[in-house]
């Protein structure tokens, strides 16, 4: 089934940053130093990716309070996710990511 | 400092589409707490920065997902803003300041409609956004009226201009409809109907004007600014009345 939205260069950039440790938590900021995307790019396709059930956000466990801080979302790819990325990045090009990345 | 950086975040996502709003400020405001503390009040401040300058395109990056209802409205607004950067350099550039004025504010309303429109999608007209940039598109539209009605210039050919201004007349009583029906609800439907009818078909007018004296009168200038701004008040008239026709929205057919 193809997916439910367009993949573009930036999100395959991003799906390959969550492949590369795929059952890690990642955040916004950490994936926007990683990718080079920038935050008007990052969070719309965070936001497609979960619509879609390929990432799954969930808020960081903590208590603000003691921690002085607010809780960060952090984002982990889902197994259909997985599987979904994976088919594209096979369905590209093996082993050639310049090619899968557009360059 | 923290809180300036805050405010700065929390003007950024106003623009943005209400069902992302807050979870998106709070997501940011997270990273902010931690950025500031590990890396920095530059690196947070820079963060910030670019929140709030890319705030605009995050708004339309997520209201032209499929399946939202203003997803044409988005694509106009990204089309409106490309324009608006032009008149910024061409206004500089040529120091036509009444020119520049005139039309940048018309396609700035325009503008400020379509994020009113991502913004709330249920009652697009109703917003401030909305009402401010029809308000903003009245009076600067009114501005290139004036300017089409005593800036003839005499046709080297036909010995007089085509009249642009009765185009630009009735876009202007388009957007006096929809700004009457954002604030009246009485016959809402039928009178957002006839001010998308008169704002496409006055912008239509108007281009074929602007075209036939581009192409037959000797001067250049006002006509440059003028093929810009119709055509997208097509555009911006054809979206509009697509997003208006979901039934998420008024339900006008279309």
């Amino acid at each position: 089934m193809p997916p439910p939205f367009r993949v573009t260069r930036q999100t395959r950039l991003l799906l390959a940053e969550f492949l590369s440790n795929p059952t890690g938590d990642h955040y916004g900021f950490e994936i926007s130093k990683a990718t080079g995307l920038k935050p008007s790019t990052l969070y719309p396709t965070f936001a497609r990716l979960e619509n879609a059930g390929w990432i799954e956000g969930t808020w960081e466990r903590i208590d603000p309070d003691k921690t002085r801080r607010p809780a960060r979302r952090y984002y982990r790819l889902t197994p259909r996710g997985h599987f979904e990325a994976n088919n594209i990045f096979a369905g590209l090009h093996t082993g050639d990511m310049s090619t899968a990345f557009g360059g | 400092m923290t809180g300036l950086l805050r405010a700065l975040i929390s003007l950024g996502s106003m623009i943005l589409p209400l069902d992302h709003r807050s979870r998106l400020r709070d997501e940011w405001n997270a990273e902010l707490s931690i950025i500031s503390t590990q890396s920095g009040r530059l690196a947070a401040l820079r963060f910030s920065l670019g929140l709030l300058l890319g705030a605009p395109m995050t708004a339309l990056a997520l209201g032209a997902d499929e399946g939202n209802p203003f997803r044409e409205t988005s694509i106009v607004a990204q089309t409106v803003l490309l324009p608006c950067t032009f008149f910024v350099a061409y206004g500089v550039l040529s120091r036509q300041l009444h020119f520049l004025l005139a039309h940048t504010g018309l396609l700035v309303g325009v503008t400020l409609v379509s994020i009113g429109m991502c913004r709330d999608l249920r009652h697009p007209l109703e917003t401030m956004w909305a009402r401010a940039g029809l308000v903003l598109a009245i009076v600067s539209g009114s501005m290139v009226t004036a300017i089409n009605v005593n800036g003839e210039v005499t046709n080297p050919i036909l010995s007089g201009a085509f009249r642009v201004y009765l185009g630009s007349s009735v876009v202007m009583l388009g957007l006096l409809l929809l700004l009457v029906s954002g604030l009246v609800p009485l016959y809402r439907h039928r009178s957002i109907q006839i001010g998308l009818l008169f704002t496409g078909a006055g912008a239509l007018v108007w281009t074929l004007l602007v075209i036939a004296n581009t192409v037959l009168a000797a001067t250049w200038v006002d006509r440059t600014f003028q093929i810009v701004t119709a055509p997208t008040l097509i555009a911006a008239s054809y979206a509009a009345w697509k997003a208006f026709g979901r039934p998420e929205t008024y339900g006008i057919p279309g």
